[in-house]
């Protein structure tokens, strides 16, 4: 169909498209909103919205990255990566929702870990039998990820032993250092020679364009989260679904889903070390960057988030990394070990569901 | 077939048909429990080796698929006979110890004896890094419905829960079944020996040896209640260390003569291939069949259990990672393997 010509110059019709259906999602939940339309409707329609603006941004980003060199590229990703995640979060913090909020971390933890991993390999072993990729980044980011962990697993584990008016403390303290550690991993990798940069074509839209597009769709995350975060309580009470369930598997959803797409097809293309960057990285990212942001960010709204994870969150937090790095430091990936992973997802996610 | 081997299968059918005379005769339970015990380890070893006969006849796919099918048979059938007897507790004591059996007592000996002949030995990295991943995945999934158990304010659900962790752990079996047979380069079996029965007398011998099975296994799963009252051992001794035993003799045997020969590929196999089975395969059968047969058994593990469970993993992990094993290494299983014994009899 040549009617659909590029409007915006420099972007392909299908980047086009998904602009345009963003922003007309977009505009649709925020125009339901201000009608009261039924509160599901909005729920839904508004994170159909997020999941879009969340795409668009990480295009951006990825653009305005490759035409400004891959270093800045990646504090780019670095800082945009989650983005979409992040404001979601902390509108959810600001409304009381903590239950939610705790749990899109872990959930978005689990989910990149075990399901887009999990997925990753799955797709990629299938179509390209055994993968093989850097065992020591791989080994380096396990390493790294076992140590968030620790992090977050020790505020909680004095919640239930300690006293409890320390654990506040206890919390800010231990989020200041995890955020310390996510900046010397940057610098780390900014530092390493990289051999290459994910294989992905050079930027082929303007860096304005780029940069326009990624503030106006970050712009419209933010509007949209607040729409859609607005939601849950209703969404609670009218779909029987529970605080942590929404938490734990449909907040990450909506905040990652673009990225996970992306890690997705990037094993099914068998760049294996592109794709677990992404799956990894953003683990890392929302463990080491989002979490102890979200403790100082929520000092601003009436309610402090604390590193506190119920305890069956910390515990599958523990066994997803320890399978995680016991498949990824040998270096090589099949289809079984995809699905192992996903089994554990799946294990996990039933005993959250009834819990 | 051989002097030795027929020698041996006539014993085997022997001490069966004298098992179920001394049941009916209303002989002691704990005699009783002894010869039926010898019986179904005999009759293990029987069924081992008319699967390996029949499978050699039928090409190496086939074969693994039979020795994965009737391998651990004596264990499925025990445990589906306790849970249908209401020992649930047993059957899954039973599962557990079935799995620190094989890859802390089989894969320690292995190793041990093994190692202690050849010194260094070398084996396929690849699969038993598979084959270490799968038991971690089967310790989340069995250790996540006891978690919850214990964690959850209304455990009503916990039944649904095992019902889908066992869904989730069969889908991966096959999964793997299907892994193992398609991966170039991997396998379980050995296939040395040629032929030696003929077809329609190892399939003769196989049908015989499962029938025997299931009817000896009876019999010993009828007789653990007045054994535990007549010597006053723990209940979880005999579901832990003395029920998998009878059920794993046969893969003893195996295990240590093929890490003897240094054919270290082979005897892992043996142990994680059984190890997987139990845990993956038969846990969820357990949750299945005991839906039919009425009393639902759950994946609710005792803590102590599982510790067990995840110990043994963690040990087996270790192994499997270095792709080369010493003595010292089968040392330190089968120590791990006696202080959990030894717990289990205090507790």
């Amino acid at each position: 169909m040549d009617t659909i010509r590029p409007v915006i110059r420099g972007l392909n019709r299908f980047e086009t498209l998904s602009v345009a259906a963003a922003a007309a999602v977009a505009a649709a939940a925020g125009a339901l909103d201000v009608a009261s339309a039924p509160n599901t409707v909005i729920f839904v329609v508004s994170g159909l919205a997020l999941v879009l603006l969340a795409w668009v941004v990480g295009v951006a980003t990825e653009q305005l990255g490759a035409s400004a060199g891959p270093k800045v590229g990646g504090v780019l990703n670095a800082t945009f990566g989650n983005a979409a995640e992040l404001i979601i979060t902390i509108f959810a913090i600001r409304e009381g929702q903590l239950e939610i909020a705790t749990a899109s971390i872990t959930g978005s933890i689990l989910g990149n870990t075990l399901l887009v991993l999990g997925a990753s390999f799955l797709v990629g072993g299938l179509r390209n039998g055994l993968q093989r990729f850097d065992r020591r980044v791989a080994g380096m980011n396990a390493s790294m990820l076992a140590l968030a962990v620790i992090g977050l697993g020790i505020p909680t584990l004095f919640g239930h032993v300690g006293n409890p008016s320390h654990v506040q403390a206890i919390s800010d303290v231990t989020a200041g250092i995890l955020l310390l550690l996510y900046v010397l991993m940057l610098v780390y990798y900014f530092r390493t020679p990289q051999e290459h940069g994910g294989g992905e074509a050079g930027p082929h839209w303007r860096g304005r364009v780029a940069m326009a597009l990624l503030l106006l769709s970050t712009g419209a995350v933010a509007v949209i989260a607040d729409v859609f975060v607005g939601t849950l309580g209703q969404v609670i009470e009218d779909l029987g679904i529970s605080a942590v369930f929404l938490g734990l598997i449909i907040v990450p959803i909506v905040g990652n889903i673009a990225e996970n797409i992306v890690g997705i097809k990037l094993a099914y293309e068998d760049d294996m070390d592109f794709s677990m960057l992404v799956s990894l990285g953003s683990s890392l990212q929302i463990a080491l960057g989002v979490a102890p942001l979200l403790v100082f960010l929520s000092l601003l709204t009436p309610h402090h988030f604390d590193l506190l994870f119920p305890t069956l969150q910390v515990i599958s937090l523990g066994a997803a990394v320890f399978i995680t790095a016991l498949i990824a430091v040998d270096g090589e990936s099949n289809w079984l070990e995809g699905a192992q992973l996903m089994a554990v997802y799946g294990i996990i996610a039933t005993a959250v569901w009834y819990l | 077939m051989t002097r030795r081997e027929a020698v041996l299968l006539t014993t085997v059918f022997a001490l069966s048909a004298f098992a179920v005379v001394l049941r009916a005769a209303g002989v002691e339970g704990q005699v009783v429990f002894v010869v039926a015990g010898v019986a179904v380890a005999g009759l293990a070893w029987a069924l081992g080796e008319a699967t390996e006969q029949a499978g050699s006849t039928a090409g190496p796919r086939v074969s693994a698929l039979l020795n994965a099918s009737f391998g651990n048979l004596p264990e499925l059938v025990i445990l589906v006979l306790a849970i249908d007897a209401g020992l649930s507790d047993i059957a899954r004591a039973s599962i557990i110890g079935s799995v620190i059996g094989n890859v802390l007592l089989i894969l320690g000996l292995a190793l041990l004896l093994g190692g202690w002949r050849h010194g260094i030995q070398r084996f396929n990295e690849r699969m038993a890094s598979t084959n270490a991943s799968m038991l971690i995945l089967a310790v989340v999934g069995l250790g996540v419905p006891t978690l919850f158990n214990a964690l959850a304010h209304d455990t009503s659900s916990v039944h649904i829960l095992s019902r889908w962790t066992a869904a989730a752990l069969l889908l991966t079996y096959a999964a793997y079944l299907y892994f193992s047979f398609t991966m170039p380069g991997l396998q379980f079996t050995d296939h040395a020996g040629a032929m030696e029965w003929s077809r329609t007398t190892a399939l003769a011998l196989l049908a015989a040896t499962a029938i025997a099975t299931g009817v000896v296994s009876e019999v010993l799963v009828h007789s653990i209640e007045p054994t535990i009252k007549a010597w006053g051992v723990p209940r979880e001794f005999i579901g832990l260390i003395v029920v998998p035993f009878v059920g794993n003799v046969a893969e003893h045997f195996s295990a240590v003569k093929l890490a003897l020969g240094n054919r270290m590929d082979f005897a892992m196999g043996i142990a994680f291939g059984s190890a997987i089975q139990i845990a993956l395969l038969a846990s969820s059968v357990a949750v299945f069949a005991s839906l039919i047969i009425g009393s639902e058994v759950t994946l609710v593990f005792d803590p102590l259990q599982l510790a067990a469970l995840g110990a043994a993993a963690i040990g087996a992990t270790m192994v499997a990672r270095a792709g080369e094993t010493n003595w010292l290494e089968g040392l330190q299983l089968l120590v791990i393997y006696f202080v959990v014994a030894v717990a289990f009899w205090l507790l």
